[in-house]
């Protein structure tokens, strides 16, 4: 019982980091740039519902597409202002004005909202739910109902839709998909928005179980051996590398913590990142890219 | 050849000569004029954990404020400086710097935390900073550091106040602690104090498990304490994460009685958890916000004067009581105020009486140690406040 206790609880954490690796996938999926700045993304959504609750008084299910909203407006601003001046150049410079993005909003971030705790007021039921002694938490079933439902919609978009396509060829090889008609300037600035609406489910989701702060930002790095276990451009590897993060953190932390002195719930991910870039370094979904010389 | 080697001992020679008087004239007669005195702190305003540094660097200003507004001190107005680190020592380094030769301030109050006074330690002998770091460790006071006044009751002294409570007072069966800790320095001293007391009454630690500061979820920690049969949990870890364990075993139906040290002892945590926090005890050197003494109703006034509605309100009483105990040394060192008076006259305090904001403060030439003694507050629900539990307590001798 011990051991499906913490297995289902893994699983719940676990669809958190899902919903976080599978906003940096987006945007390496279809721009082939690795976005240092989705943490302050999940963070400035967090604040965002945060405010809309509880300053303006808007209804939780009321705010959540609001700060949706707010995200996407955010995402395709950002790509504009900050991304899209750099289509061409090498991905190396894109990535560091990402950083350089993570590092202003952030710091924009305690200017708005202050660098206070702030406990968001979870419109779950405090009662979790139970089912032959295992307990689930509300906000945690939603986590994973959210990561399988965005896994599955975006499995199909990217398969099937002629936008998803677009994105698929775009981050492929954009000379091309430029000469095939496609709009690369509005795929880029579409990308941005889904990610960062996935981001701002992902903050809504944890702001409900933890202390909302300005270090929320910092979570993107718990998720990002996620990332990699799963492979860069691979939705459903998002989700598995999330829910298989979750999992090994719980069981360390509930097994090996207590007879290795304690922390090795955290070291546990990154043992597994190192162990896949080793092994399988394009992740266990990941493609492998073949250069012929 | 000779003449070379000469004159670079005679530029050795002039250059230590300068660096000595300069020594000298930044610590004589810095930051006081007739009508003023400027002072300085460091504290962290920005970053993850910022929100620790703003109730204390606000309540700080607030109080000369205060204190400005009733003619100064000797005649003098009180002029304050605050220069954020991000809670980081190399920061803090650079800000005592600036403060100390840019703009010239009679002391660095505080330099920060644990890691900032040390980085620190170099700078506040050479340049005589009379200062009360923000963090309770013992190298600060032992040796005696001429300069560095100790702030509450050292980590491993209200762990020990707490494993005391649970052998004496509390009425339990069977006491089984397991231990919730952070890996740095607070949390590791926690554990080993921890530790060491229960076995000194043969109370069981049946658990020792990590929770990081930014931890997203805390339920491998409840689950593995539940299954240790852990019934009291002692806390080493500062207030997010605390709230996070807090309601992760409340969504467990697990009701441990759950104690925590000074940092995560605070109205916020009832506030936040709601009825999670019901069985919440945590130790702390300053009085609460509702207490009726003097010293708090003098906070309450101040906070409502300047418009204060701090969140971390322990935060914001402690700040009142660092400002006060300066405010009182610079009195007592009269009109001939220089670092060396200043330190003189904090020395002079002997059973100093902030009116339940701290402790009885004394200061010696001989010891800087802060009083022995913390209160134990509870968890009040449906106030959503810390209510006192005990008086003023200091570890048993054993």
């Amino acid at each position: 019982m011990y051991f499906l206790e913490l297995v289902i609880s893994g699983i719940a954490v676990g669809s958190l980091y899902a919903l976080i690796a599978m906003g940096f996938v987006l945007i390496y999926k279809a721009t082939g740039v690795l976005n240092f700045a989705q943490g302050e993304a999940i963070m400035v959504a967090a604040f965002i519902c945060y405010y809309l609750v509880t300053r303006f008084g808007v209804p939780f299910w009321l705010a959540v597409p609001l700060t949706l909203i707010a995200s996407a407006l955010l995402g395709a601003v950002t790509e504009r202002l900050v991304i899209r001046p750099l289509l061409g150049e090498p991905v190396f410079s894109v990535v560091m004005v990402t950083i350089g993005l993570s590092i202003f909003l952030r710091s924009m971030a305690g200017i708005i909202f202050g660098h206070h705790n702030y406990v968001f007021p979870s419109p779950f039921p405090v009662k979790p739910l139970q089912m032959a002694g295992i307990v689930l938490s509300h906000n945690h079933l939603w986590s994973m109902i959210i990561s399988f439902s965005l896994m599955l919609i975006f499995f199909f978009f990217f398969k099937f839709a002629r936008l998803g396509l677009g994105m698929r060829a775009t981050a492929n090889d954009q000379d091309t998909a430029t000469l095939m008609g496609i709009n690369i300037k509005s795929v880029y600035a579409l990308t941005w928005g889904i990610s960062f609406v996935v981001a701002g489910l992902a903050g809504v989701g944890l702001a409900n179980v933890m202390v909302l702060n300005v270090g929320l930002a910092f979570v993107a790095i718990s998720a990002f051996p996620a990332v990699i276990l799963g492979g860069l451009e691979s939705i459903p590897g998002a989700i598995i590398g999330g829910l298989t993060i979750g999992i090994l953190e719980n069981l360390a932390g509930g097994y090996l913590d207590q007879i290795v002195g304690g922390g090795v719930k955290d070291v546990t991910p990154f043992a597994v990142l190192f162990l896949v870039l080793m092994i399988k370094p394009y992740g266990l979904f990941g493609t492998k890219e073949v250069e012929r010389v | 050849m000779r003449n070379k080697g000469r004159s670079a001992r005679m530029t050795a020679l002039v250059c230590m000569a300068f660096l000595f008087t300069t020594g000298l004239a930044l610590a004589s007669g810095r930051g006081v004029t007739d009508d003023s005195v400027k002072l300085g702190f460091v504290l962290v305003k920005t970053g993850p954990v910022a929100a620790l540094g703003i109730p204390q660097g606000n309540a700080m200003i607030d109080y000369m404020n205060y204190i400005n507004e009733k003619g100064g001190i000797n005649g003098r107005k009180i002029k304050v400086l605050w220069e954020d680190d991000g809670f980081q020592a190399p920061k803090s380094v650079a800000a005592v710097k600036k403060l100390i030769a840019r703009d010239k301030v009679l002391t660095v109050m505080t330099t920060g935390g644990t890691n900032q006074t040390i980085a620190n330690m170099k700078n506040i002998k050479r340049y005589k900073m009379v200062n009360i770091p923000n963090a309770m460790a013992l190298e600060f006071f032992d040796p005696l550091h001429p300069y560095i006044f100790a702030l509450g009751a050292l980590y491993e002294w209200q762990y020990q106040v707490i494993v005391d409570y649970i052998n004496d007072d509390l009425k339990m069966k069977d006491k089984r602690i397991g231990v919730v800790y952070t890996k740095k320095e607070y949390g590791k001293k926690g554990l080993d104090a921890v530790k060491k007391r229960a076995a000194k009454y043969n109370i069981p630690v049946v658990a020792e498990l990590v929770l990081p500061t930014g931890a997203v979820d805390a339920s491998s920690q409840v689950l593995a304490l539940q299954h240790a049969g852990a019934n009291i949990v002692i806390t080493c870890d500062v207030l997010p994460p605390i709230i996070s364990f807090l309601k992760t075993a409340e969504k467990y139906n697990y009701w441990p009685q759950v104690f925590g040290f000074n940092w995560a002892t605070d109205d916020l945590l009832v506030k936040a958890c709601g009825p999670a926090a019901k069985n919440y005890i945590g130790s702390g050197f300053v009085g609460s916000w509702t207490d009726d003494t003097p010293g708090i109703k003098l906070v309450r006034e101040i906070a409502k004067k300047y418009n204060r509605k701090p969140k971390l309100t322990s935060l914001y009483i402690g700040g009142i009581g660092v400002s006060m105990l300066f405010a009182e040394g610079i009195k007592r060192a009269g009109k001939d105020l220089t670092p060396d008076t200043l330190k003189n006259a904090l020395e002079t305090f002997r059973d100093f009486d902030t009116g339940g904001i701290f402790p009885l403060v004394t200061y010696t030439p001989e010891s800087h140690a802060p009083a022995k003694k913390v209160k134990l507050f509870k968890a009040d629900v449906e106030k959503k406040c810390l209510v006192p539990l005990t008086g003023w307590r200091s570890p048993k001798d054993l």
